[in-house]
């Protein structure tokens, strides 16, 4: 199998005045194309920030310390800026808990839609708009014509969850890292989303990087589970093994925590 | 024993708004009808958007009902009752960002009358309550921003209580963190039930947490009440479909 992403001894630390935050230390993780990988850990340690560090989206007082990363084996580091804008929503998509805060609340879905296709595929208006109603079909929107129509505050959660989903892929990305989608989200709405994205994974052959605090999640869907403790990760291992026999103090306590209210 | 609230044939239609352009009713709640005993912990869930919050709503009389009633303790509620608390679903929007935690812990008590401004006792009843929350006192000087998600809600759940309520509202309490944090929150919720006598209302979309503290369960979908019944009965024999969809979901 062929590694799509790697990341080695990744490092990020916050800068306020004198203080120094590590917020990811000694980071390592490996992804092989078409796998789905769940990275699990309590709030706090150090799962966005250390997704954000790849492309270098990150706040403005963190920086990276130290380590390397790879994408389809070339060092995500060396690159510049304007060669990581390329790769940012186009081979590595991002979609985040919050998709409101991110979708422009004045453009209609369509028009939000449109314009990512034609920037990513420079094709013409009449052919971004079937690409648009293609994704929309894709993301199991009923009736993407009068959705495509409306404005993002007039969709439900899930909605517009689906839609942000739609934007992702808008660029046939390879790798789409999905920090805690479904958090926000209802019980019925989360399992279609999950099951949604699985079946997408399935057809569409990205790998999937998917950020969350509940291990229920890695039981739907993950090949392999990271835990992150404290900016580090502590255990990684297939997900029947993480679930059989957790090693780390600190996976138990996400097991547990999944035992008593992560499943009925 | 006399039920602690009762509400009849409740409805709720907020008015369409031109302002978004679609000037449709929305039937938030249709005709709700359920009952709740004292130091009972009832649950209720249901999908986005069903209506859940909006009973809350109802039930502290933040906003009034276009039909139906209130009925607590044999009383109808007419306007918000220190006896009747609520904690919302997002803490931090729930505590005014440039408050110190002693002055949103101390509001309630002047708003209820339960203290005096400047009396000497309002510091040691602060510190009691923060101290029942698992929180230390020096707390009582910082702003909401210099907690984490969990300790904010603790405040929260500590600054309800100073009215020292007997229907506690919990509407997604604990939902927007994480589930480690969850476990702890939900031994609070019951040790504080035990220690105070509270009786609940738990609004949650988990169904695993419902199954572990709740004595009966509501399920609201689309504004309609489609089962009411004890926890064991709704998890061993779920009458309507749409239950047993949720609990499909939850596995
Ligand atoms: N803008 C910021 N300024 C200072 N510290 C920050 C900032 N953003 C994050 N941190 C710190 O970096 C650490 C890692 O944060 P991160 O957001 O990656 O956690 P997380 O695992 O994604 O948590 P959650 O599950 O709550 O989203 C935390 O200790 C956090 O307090
Ligand atoms: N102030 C309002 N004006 C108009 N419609 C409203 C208002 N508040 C809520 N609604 C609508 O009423 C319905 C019920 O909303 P409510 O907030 O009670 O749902 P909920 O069950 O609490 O959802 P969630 O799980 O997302 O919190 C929804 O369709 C919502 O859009
Ligand atoms: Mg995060
Ligand atoms: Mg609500």
């Amino acid at each position: 199998m062929k590694k799509i992403l790697e990341v080695k001894n990744l490092s990020v630390e916050f800068r306020i005045e004198e203080k120094r935050i590590e917020a990811v230390r000694n980071f390592t993780l490996d992804m092989e194309e078409k796998e789905i990988i769940v990275l699990a850990g309590e709030s706090g340690s150090g799962k966005t920030i250390a997704s954000l560090a790849l492309t270098r989206i990150l706040p403005a007082l963190a920086k990276i310390t130290a380590g390397e990363a790879y994408f389809e084996g070339k060092d995500l580091f060396l690159k510049t800026e304007i060669e990581l804008q390329a790769l940012r929503g186009a081979k590595i998509s991002y979609i985040f808990q919050e998709p409101l805060v991110y979708l422009n609340p004045v453009f209609k879905i369509s028009e939000q839609l449109k314009e990512t296709i034609i920037y990513h595929d420079k094709i013409s208006p009449e052919e971004a708009n079937k690409r648009m109603l293609e994704l929309l079909n894709l993301v199991k929107i009923i009736d993407p014509e009068t959705v495509g129509n409306i404005y993002p505050h007039q969709l439900s959660g899930g909605m517009n969850q689906r839609v942000f989903i739609a934007l992702a892929l808008a660029s046939n990305p390879k790798l789409i890292i999905a920090d805690e989608p479904t958090t926000a989200l209802d019980v019925i709405t989360e399992a279609q989303i999950l099951e949604m994205l699985k079946d997408l994974q399935n057809k569409l052959g990205f790998s999937l990087l998917f950020i969350t605090h509940n291990l229920s999640i890695a039981k739907k869907i993950a090949n392999r589970v990271f835990i992150m403790h404290r900016g580090e990760i502590v255990e990684s291992e297939k997900t029947a093994e993480i679930f059989n026999s957790p090693k780390h103090i600190h996976t138990k306590e996400l097991v547990y925590a999944y035992e008593k209210i992560g499943k009925l | 024993m006399k039920n602690l609230l009762e509400v009849k044939n409740l409805s709720k239609i907020y008015k369409g708004n031109s302002f978004f352009g679609n000037a449709k009713d929305v039937k938030a709640l249709n005709d709700i009808n359920f009952t709740l005993k004292p130091y009972e912990i009832l649950s209720v869930i249901g999908e986005s958007g069903c209506g859940k919050s909006t009973l809350a709503k109802l039930l502290i009389k933040l906003i009034t009902p276009s039909s139906g009633q209130v009925i607590y303790d044999t009383r109808i509620i007419e306007k918000l009752t220190k006896d009747v608390q609520i904690i919302f679903q997002n803490p931090y929007q729930s505590l005014s960002p440039r408050m110190r935690i002693r002055d949103l812990m101390a509001e309630p008590l002047f708003i209820h009358h339960i203290a005096k401004k400047n009396s000497k006792d309002i510091n040691n009843r602060l510190e009691e309550l923060l101290k029942m929350v698992g929180m230390e006192k020096d707390a009582l000087e910082r702003f909401p921003h210099q907690f984490s998600g969990g300790q904010r809600q603790r405040i929260c759940i500590a600054r309800a209580l100073a009215c020292e309520p007997k229907l506690l509202i919990l509407d997604e309490p604990i939902s927007s963190l994480d589930l480690t944090i969850q476990v702890k929150m939900l031994d609070l919720f019951l040790e504080l039930k035990k220690k105070l006598g509270l009786t609940y209302i738990f609004i949650s979309h988990n169904l695993a947490v419902v199954k572990k503290i709740a004595d009966s369960i509501l399920i609201l979908k689309e504004g309609e009440l489609v089962e009411n019944n004890r926890t064991s009965e709704i998890f061993v024999s779920p009458k309507h479909p749409y239950t047993k969809k949720l609990i499909e979901a939850a596995k």
